[in-house]
Formats: C-alpha cells, structure tokens, sequence
C-alpha cells in the first residue's frame, strides 16, 4: 500500500501537491483517488486472490497428487487391497513351472488392543498357533501408530482357520485380522532354478524371470475403498468404491520342460562323474531361432525354499560357523547357487572358438580349403616372444583344413588366425557378438567387457594375436557363444537369444513378447554349411567322437582350456591344473535345428581324461539322443550304422524252431537255443524289445530252462566294444551299446554302465553300456613360456 | 433487480448445499445415525435465506442508513452477552440461543459493521481524510468487535471483519499513511507474538509442515491436504470423496472445500471458484454502477467480505495459511451464517435495483 502512495498525485500532476492532502479538495479528484482505490480492489480481491488460489490448488492437486493420494490411499485402504493375482509361468508346451496359490497373513491391529491382558491372550494364543516366539508377537501388540502389525505371512488355510476360531472364541475380531495372500509354488523344485527365479515375502520377484518379468507378472493390485472408515470399522455406509484388479499375466517360456529335465539330468550325472568343482551349466537353442529350450546351471536349488543352501560342502562349512562368519558365509553360498552360469560367467571358450577361427577364414577366403597344409610340430617358437605347445607334444604332421579342425591343433590354428589377420579377425570377434551382450532377457547377463583385448593391446600383440585364434586369454559367457554357433549354423544369421515367447493375460488373450531377431548376418549361407561339414567331421571322426548318437548327423567342437587367473587369499597363482571342458554342437548337420552347449568349470578326475571331448562331448551326446527325436527330427541310418542298428525282437514264442530261426536271421539277429524240443516255448528278450543287430535272442524249447538265477555285474569299464559284448552274452545279458561309435575297437573303450558293477540283475537283461573314445585330447596350451 | 448476480447466488447455494450433504455424509450416519442429518437442517435455512435475500432486496436501502445503528446495536448486545450465556463447542463460545434457535452475533455483526461503516463513510464525506473522522470512530468500532471476537475466542472472525472495515475504510477516502501506520502496528504485533509465545511459534512450526505431528496438531490440515491432493485433475467424483469417511475432521463444515476439491478435482474446484469469481466482480461491477455513494460502499462491503471469507477459508484448506476456524461462504454448515450471507446478497440485489442505467460517472 505504500508503494502506491505516491501515484494518486502522480496522476494529478508532478508538480501539484497531493490533493488528498487538503480537506476541501475538489470532489472531482476526491472521486479520481477514490475510483482508483477501488481499481485497485477489484483487481485485489476480485482477481489476484483468485490467482493465489488458482495456483495453489494447481501445485497440490497436480504437481503433488500422486505423493499425497499415495498417502490417502495408504489410511483408506489399509486392510482392504485385493492382491492382483500374480501370473504363473509355462513351459512353451503349457506345462506349469510356476504359480500362486492362495496363504493367507495375519496381522494384529495393536490400536484397537484395550489392555495389557487382552495383549498377553493375543500373544498367548498366536504364537501357540502360528508357532512363533511369544515376546515377537507381544511387541506387535505394542507398536504404536500403525493400524495393522503383520505377524505372519503365506500360512496355510487350516492354520488361517485356527486363528479364526481364536478370533471368534475370544471375539478379538477388531484386535486380529487374517488376510488372503498368495504363496508362490515351483512344480518342479530345482528345474531351470536359476533361469525361473523367486520372489520374496512380498511376492515381488527377486531373481530370475521372475525378476525380470516382474512387472508383467505383478498386476495391478486393486483396493475396496470406503467400507473402512477412520475408526477402522466397516462404515454404515451402502458406500464402496472398487478398483479393478488386474491380474498378472502369465509367461510361455520357449523352454521345453522336456528338453530341460534332459539336460539337466544329464548335466548332473556328468558333475557326479567327473567331479566338478566349480558347478557346470549347459544351454538348448533352437538354431533358427534363437530360442532356448533348457538352461541349466548345477549345482542348484529348490526354488521352493531359495534360501536353503543345497551345496554340501556349503552346508559343512556352515555348520562350523557362527554369528557374522556365518552370516557372511550362507549369502556368498546363496549368491552363488542363484547365479546363471550360463549367462553369468564369463570363462576362456578354448578350442571351441576354433570355430569362428575357422568360419572367419572360410569366409574371408584367407585358405585354400582343399590346398593348404599345415604342419604342425608340436610346438610353435617364438609367438611375439612365446612358445606355444600343441595338446599332441609330437605333433600331428601335416593337416588339410578339415583335418586342423577334427584334431583341435592350435599351431595350425595359430598359423590360420595370421593368415585371416588381426584387423578382420578382431571384426569378426564383435561380428559375432562376442563383444557385446546378447540381450537374452533372462536376468543377470554378464557382460564381457573389459575381459578381451582392446583393439590398440590386440593389434600390438602378435602372441594374444595367437591365443585368440585357439581360445584362450579372453572370456566369453556361455550364452555369447552357443549364439555365436548357432549363427555359423543356421546360415550366418546371428539371432537375439530369448525364452520368454509370450504373455498370456487375464482374458486368455496370448501376445508375443520376443520373436525371432536377427541381430546381424555374420557369415555368408556357403560359409555356414562348409563349416556344418567340418564340424560333423569332428564328431564323426576327430575329438568330439563321443558326442555321437546314432542315427544323427552331430557337428560340434570340443574345447580343453586352462584356467589362467586363479588366486588364492595371498595372491598366488592356484590356476595349475584347472581346466574348463565344454563342448557346443548342433545337429542334424545337414539341417541344423538344435544347438547343445555343456561347459564345466574344474572337472577334477584323472588329468589325461581331463577333456571336453572326454567329459563334455558325451553329455551334449546323451542330449542330442533324448532331443532329437523328442523334437521330431526322424534318424537317418548310414549303412554303417545299419549293421549296428536297434532291431526289435519278434515274437516267436508258439512258433516251430525252424520258423522262428528264419524270421530272427531275416531282420538281421541272431539266436541261441536252449533244450531239445521242436516249438519255441518262451523267448528273451520277449517280443518287441530292441536289440543291437546280431544279437543272439534266446529260444527255449522245454519248459523250465528260462528261470535262471539272476547275473551279477561285471565292471566293463575300459573293455572295449568286442570285449564287453561278449562278456555280457556269456552271462546271459544282452549290450546297447550308446555314446562313440566307429569302425577302430581298440579306440572305443566302455565309460558308463547302466547297472553298477556288483549288482545282480535279471538274466536276459538288457544292459546300456556307453562307448567313449578317450583319445580325444584337445587341451588348449598357452602355457608356453617367455623365450629366455 | 441485477439478474447475473441472482442467479450465481442461487446457483453457488444450491452447489454449496449439495456439497455439504456429501460431505456431511459419513460424519451425519456415524453420528446421527442419519446420512441427510446435516442437509435436511441446512436445507431450510437455504429456503428461508433465499427469501430474506429477496426481502431485502426489495427494500430501499436508504433505509439502511437510519437502520445501521440499531442493528450494529443489538449486534453488539448480543456479543457482549456471548461470554457470559453463549453455548461452548470446540472451547469457544460462539453461538446464542434466542428463541430456542442457535445464532452467531458475529456473523451479524459483520453486517452490522458494512451497512455502519458505509452511512458513517458517506455521512463524513470529504472529511474521511481527516484522522478524526476517517480513522477514529472507525477504529473504535473495530477495536471494540475484534475484542468480543478474541474473547470468543474468534480470531479469524476478528481478521475478517477488520479486513472488511479496512477495505471499506480504503474506499471511503481514508489516508493511506493510516493504512501503513496500520500495517506497521500490525506487523510489529504479530512478530511480537510470534517471538513471544511457544503456542505462536508452535503453530507456525506445524503449518510450515504438518508431518511433525501427523496424529495430533497436524492431523487435520494433513488430512485436508490428502484430500485435496486427492482430488487430482478430475476428481474423484461427486459423492465419491473418501477422506470424508471420517478421516477429515470438520469436513461439513470449515473443511467442506477439501472435499470439493476432492471429489471434483482442480478441473470442478476451479469451476466452482470462477463463479465465486464471477460472483466477486459482478458485486464491485454493481458498486461501480450503483445511484450513490452509500450503496457503492454497501456493495463493495459485502463483495469484499465474500471474497475474503472465501479467500481465507481455501487458502486454511489448502494450508497456505495456517489454520484457523473460518467457514465457507454458502458451502459451510450452520444456519446462522448461511442466512447472513444471503441477506448481504439480499443488499447487493437493493443497490441493483437502483443502479442508474446510463454508464458514466461513479456513485463513488
């Protein structure tokens, strides 16, 4: 008001003296002042106040809504909010892996607690029935300024009820509340732990997809508002106001619960056999697209108690500690059991990076495949002031291309990187992704970077130039390279990894979440089916022989390598001796439609059989065989292959002897006859099982002869194929023979017998015996020293 | 008789009667057992007020001149005897039974003050600019209602109708360094008090930020601002407010703007508001055009008491003041006032009836 002291006389004139200020001023300007005054009141009171509150309102009702309606809802919807059921999870054949049922929570409203006895009944009955300690329960009778202590969360119905009739036995109704909840259930326990995840006592999810789905399987949680009013009752009021919950969706993994248990069967069993130290994990990808169809890391969970701790060794350590040790002991173990190997950690791939190696130098043109030779010594001098040793210490002499391949050599390979050179090997490298994350939505992919060479240390170094060539000195996830071999396999397309295919909402209505992308061509069509060849070499002749199964066409690569940067506590190096077998392959060669990956890290053992063709190769092998026809791929029987097909057994029981010995021979088995008679009693193997061909199926002829006494089992191990198939038909049991296959016996040596050596088994059995080639040594060799 | 400023009359009381019924809603079934308790008790004081409006709206309001003294007389009776046989609620004696019926002198005392203020500024004329005439009585008057008013204890009764004496002394003619002497004192009291005394200072603390004692003194401006914040764009929509559910204290009656807010959002709430607006400068287009002084400052009067009872009552529900018990204009329950403010409207519609049809010179 003072500022505008002034201008009444302003208007008047500069110089005349403010007329306010004479009593008997004329009216005319009396009125002037006056009329302003109310001007300025108008624009006061009728407008400004307005604006003021115009704008107020804007800033509390718009800038601050959400904060404050938060804060609203809170107090309204206290105990009334309607959970959004949380979406189940489905393997891509609808097989439920994981869902929500219905718990419930109980919880304590300690404001509507009158006294100190009522608090005691409460805390009295509830820990009796829910089995927690007394004073946790009695605190939460005190807790001031809060309407609802939660006690217990995700009981079942029966213990719900027993607090119910608690509640209405000592009408504790305002005092006690219990509230539907859900409680996550994982069909399968362990399957596909690490990739599935779990969620925590909020049903957020914690890991995994369940993790990285979470907001798509979360909802939206809806509330009734309005039948709670402040004083906690139900208001005599016809008033509610429902918000919609809207339920989870639901996930379709590309997953194959099958394929899954396959793998991880397998993958354990070959953890078990060749004791590994550092966990193992394997991946299934469908080549064309991407897709995976098992993921598995070992050793695992239950993902039905994550917290658990499942490693044994962990749980001895565990309990021997105490207090903080303890504490700090059972998170690392947790950590490390829920982490995704196959995405996670990184390791140095080895020989089975050979792979690009040679893909990039079929595709660059930089060997002539039919021409070239390689010689290889068994050891290369002076790599940029290194000695490289070959796995054969002798050498393998001179090797085609194809060759260099089948017998993993890394001279050969050494001399293939420097004939592709640094620049367009380096190219390659991020071609095919290896420098990059996949982006597969699974949580907690790792990314590499920081663990290869820089292009500056690359193109510098002559003898990185050189290990890169067979593997070793950079790290590649597991992920990142059965990607990598799909797109060598499936034309050069390297496609963007996925499991989650679709999302199933509350409706029924399916919407895709990931399809097919291709992140790039790497290789050309012509490259990509070259190198199906040279790799269907490997298993059928080189050193990925035991990832054979008959009737398919298995390409793959093994790789050996050494683990380089181990420490200990004091900064030792204790990598001596550590090794990293895998092996990746695909199949059928000709049409590639499955990629197999197993890597495991530190596979203790005898240090000669040390190998991925060894430990690794057999797995993907075992795989393959339950996979392949499981996806429908029809086997395809090489002539070779027929002489030792399956055959089934006829029925030839009822029959002359002389008919049943023609219609045995005709289908390619053999026969033994047992007593005098002319018709065939009883037979074994009875009809329809099958038998290797050439097998001798048993005629009895009188009756009583087959009622033998039960065989023991002999050891088969290292007796190879001629051996232990006559020593099984000398017991009386017949051999199906599984793994490596081929025409050299002395090479094929007897790995793994179903029935364990000692126990008895029925005679007539047929017992699976698996052939492993164990002269498969492909070791990665960087240990060569400086040059003195 | 100014149409426009009937029908926004009409149309504010009948949005205010409906807004109060729903925010009265869950308070009336708690405690009355009842959910129209508070509507159909409003109710006919809305009908007897629309009548007063139009019964004072057809008396010639130069009669208003010679009635001033008696009304403000009585008025001052009767505050005078509220300390002494006025009904308690929430420690504050406030209301007066007479004849079995709850009233407030101090809403009929602020009338008394617009129609007493606007014969005294016309009667002194030119002298208005004297501080014997222009600030002495006037003062007087003032100090003597606003001292009735804390005795109440009323104090946000005591700064409206000061506001209102103000803004009509401000347009009778009275110096503006009596207005900064004014302010001065004002300013210098109120640092006094606010240094002074722990309860000042509390208050400040609390409407600064309410969150220090969310269950206790904060409790309601927080629950107002939920509300409020509640609201958002659009509104909860009509009847749909939940802090009504007894979370908001008082929110059928200082706080029923809260629950505008709310259940209409920033869209309705500024809807509701740009009537008031409307309502506001139609009252000082009527005081510009009215036949002579006294009606112009009578018009002025009740516009400017409108407009800050308005203003004070949204600024306390938005907390940009701190809070203090001011009612609504025309949303507020309780009967008393409801009527009062109609039958200023009532007086506004008089000088209406007069206003001179040629545009030209002021009567101001």
């Amino acid at each position: 008001m003072e500022d505008g002291q002034g201008k009444p006389g302003a208007l008047a004139g500069e110089n005349m003296p403010d007329m306010a200020e004479t009593p008997d001023a004329p009216s005319r300007k009396s009125a002037n002042r006056v009329t302003w005054r109310v001007m300025l009141l108008v624009a006061l009171l009728g407008v400004g106040i307005f604006a003021v509150l115009g704008v107020r309102l804007y800033e509390i009702q718009v800038n601050l809504r959400g904060e404050l309606q938060g804060k609203a809802n809170a107090q309204h919807t206290d105990s009334t909010g309607i959970d959004a059921v949380r979406g189940s999870i489905y393997d891509r054949n609808m097989n439920l892996l994981a869902s929500s049922q219905n718990a419930e929570t109980v919880g304590i409203d300690p404001s509507n607690i009158e006294n100190d006895a009522q608090a005691s009944l409460i805390a009295k009955g509830l820990s009796e029935i829910l089995d927690i300690d007394h004073a946790v329960i009695y605190e939460a009778t005190k807790k001031q300024g809060t309407k609802n202590v939660t006690v217990a969360r995700k009981i079942d119905k029966e213990k719900a009820d027993e607090v119910r009739a608690f509640i209405v036995k000592n009408g504790f109704s305002r005092m006690i509340k219990t509230e539907p909840d859900s409680k996550r259930y994982y069909v399968y326990s362990n399957l596909a732990a690490q990739v599935i995840g779990f969620v925590g006592s909020d049903n957020r999810g914690l890991d995994g997809l369940e993790s990285k789905y979470d907001a798509l399987l979360t909802g939206t949680s809806g509330h009734i508002v309005a039948v709670n009013d402040r004083s906690g009752q139900v208001a005599p009021l016809q008033y509610e106001m429902v918000y919609d919950v809207s339920n989870g969706k639901s996930l379709v993994l590309t997953l194959d619960e099958t394929v899954q248990r396959s793998l991880e069967r397998h993958l354990e069993m070959a953890m078990r056999e060749n004791s590994v130290q550092n966990r193992g994990c394997g991946i299934v990808m469908d080549v064309k697209t991407g897709a995976i169809l098992g993921m598995a890391t070992k050793g695992d969970y239950d993902l039905n108690n994550y917290q658990a701790v499942s490693d044994k060794t962990a749980l001895a350590e565990l309990a021997a500690l105490s207090g903080e040790e303890y504490r700090a002991y059972l998170a690392a173990a947790q950590r490390a059991q829920w982490r995704n190997k196959a995405v996670s950690d990184p390791y140095e791939p080895g020989s089975t990076f050979k792979i690009f190696t040679a893909a990039i130098a079929v595709e660059e043109k930089a060997v002539d495949i039919e021409k070239d030779i390689f010689v290889c010594t068994g050891i290369v001098h002076d790599v940029g002031g290194f000695d490289i040793r070959c796995h054969k210490r002798n050498g393998h002499g001179s090797l085609t291309f194809a060759e260099t391949i089948c017998n993993s050599c890394n001279p050969a390979y050494i001399a293939i990187g420097a004939k592709v050179g640094a620049a367009k090997f380096y190219h390659y490298m991020r071609a095919f992704g290896f420098m990059e994350r996949t982006g597969i939505d699974v949580m907690g992919e790792a990314s590499n970077l920081g663990l290869f060479h820089t292009w500056e240390a690359f193109s510098t170094q002559v003898s990185t130039q050189a290990t890169y060539a067979f593997g070793q000195t950079f790290k590649i996830t597991p992920i990142q390279l059965i990607t990598a071999v799909a797109a060598v396999a499936n034309g050069g397309y390297l496609m963007q990894p996925y499991i989650v295919g679709e999302a199933i909402g509350g409706n029924g209505a399916r919407s895709a979440v990931n399809t097919p992308t291709v992140v790039r061509q790497v290789i050309s069509a012509e490259t990509s089916k070259l190198m199906c060849a040279l790799l269907e070499g490997v298993v059928s002749e080189g050193t990925g022989k035991n990832a054979y199964v008959k009737g398919y066409r298995v390409a793959g690569k093994t790789g050996t390598s050494q683990k380089r940067d181990l420490w200990d506590k004091n900064g030792n190096d204790i990598s001596e001796g550590k090794y990293v077998v895998s092996f990746v392959g695909f199949a059928p060669a000709d049409d590639p439609q499955v990629a197999v990956l197993i890597v495991l890290d530190e596979p203790g053992g005898p240090a000669s059989l040390r190998s991925g063709g060894y430990m690794a190769a057999p797995v993907a092998g075992r795989i393959f065989a339950d996979v392949l026809p499981y996806l429908g791929v029809a086997p395809r029987y090489s002539d070779e292959e027929l002489s030792a097909r399956d055959i089934k057994t006829p029925g030839v029981t009822g029959k002359a002897l002389s008919q049943a010995i023609v219609s045995l021979t005709n289908i390619g088995l053999d026969y033994k006859i047992y007593g005098e008679g002319s018709v065939v009693v009883s037979q074994i193997p009875v009809s329809g099982i099958a038998l290797t061909a050439a097998s001798k199926v048993m005629l009895f002829t009188e009756a009583g002869l087959d009622d033998m006494e039960p065989v023991l089992m002999p050891d088969l191990t290292g007796k190879t194929f001629s051996q232990a198939n006559a020593i099984l038909a000398d017991l009386g049991l017949f051999m199906r023979p599984t793994g490596a296959f081929g025409t050299d016996d002395a090479a094929l040596k007897a790995a793994f017998q179903a029935v364990s050596p000692g126990e008895s088994t029925p005679f007539g059995s047929i017992i699976e015996v698996e052939f492993r080639d164990n002269s498969v040594d492909d070791a990665g060799s960087v240990s060569g020293r400086r040059r003195g | 008789m100014d149409l426009p400023y009937l029908i926004l009359v009409v149309v504010i009381s009948v949005i205010g009667l409906i807004m109060m019924f729903s925010a009265s809603y869950a308070t009336a079934s708690e405690r009355f057992n009842s959910p129209t308790y508070f509507f159909t008790r409003q109710g006919p004081y809305l009908l007897l007020g629309w009548a007063v409006m139009l019964l004072v709206s057809r008396v010639n309001y130069q009669y208003f001149r010679a009635l001033s003294i008696p009304l403000m007389s009585v008025a001052m009776v009767l505050m005078a005897l509220v300390p002494f046989i006025g009904e308690s609620r929430n420690n504050a004696r406030r209301w007066i039974n007479v004849f079995g019926i709850s009233v407030q002198p101090s809403e009929i005392v602020k009338i008394g003050v617009i129609v007493l203020f606007s014969a005294m500024i016309t009667a002194y004329g030119e002298k208005m600019s004297t501080f014997r005439h222009g600030v002495l009585p006037f003062f007087g008057i003032l100090a003597a209602v606003a001292g009735l008013l804390v005795l109440q204890p009323h104090l946000s009764g005591a700064v409206l109708t000061v506001g209102v004496g103000a803004v009509l002394l401000f347009c009778g003619g009275t110096r503006l360094r009596y207005f900064a002497a004014g302010a001065l004192v004002a300013t210098l009291g109120g640092i006094f008090i606010v240094t002074t005394m722990p309860y000042a200072q509390q208050r400040i603390a609390i409407w600064r930020n309410p969150w220090l004692d969310p269950q206790g003194k904060g409790y309601q401006i927080i629950q107002s601002l939920l509300a409020v914040g509640s609201g958002g764009m659009f509104g909860l929509g009509l009847g749909k407010s939940r802090q009504k559910l007894l979370y908001l204290p008082e929110q059928h009656n200082d706080f029923v703007f809260a629950i505008v807010c709310e259940e209409l959002g920033f869209v309705g709430t500024m809807a509701v508001l740009t009537l008031f607006l409307f309502l506001v400068l139609r009252g000082y287009w009527i005081a510009a055009r009215a036949r002579d002084r006294f009606g112009s400052l009578l018009a002025i009067g009740v516009t400017s008491h409108i407009a800050l009872q308005t203003f004070l009552n949204v600024a306390v529900v938005t907390n940009l003041i701190p809070v203090t018990g001011i009612s609504m204009p025309f949303f507020s329950y309780g009967g008393t006032a409801l009527l009062m403010m109609l039958a200023e409207t009532g007086i506004v519609l008089a000088v209406s009836r007069q206003i001179r049809l040629q545009t030209g010179e002021t009567g101001v």
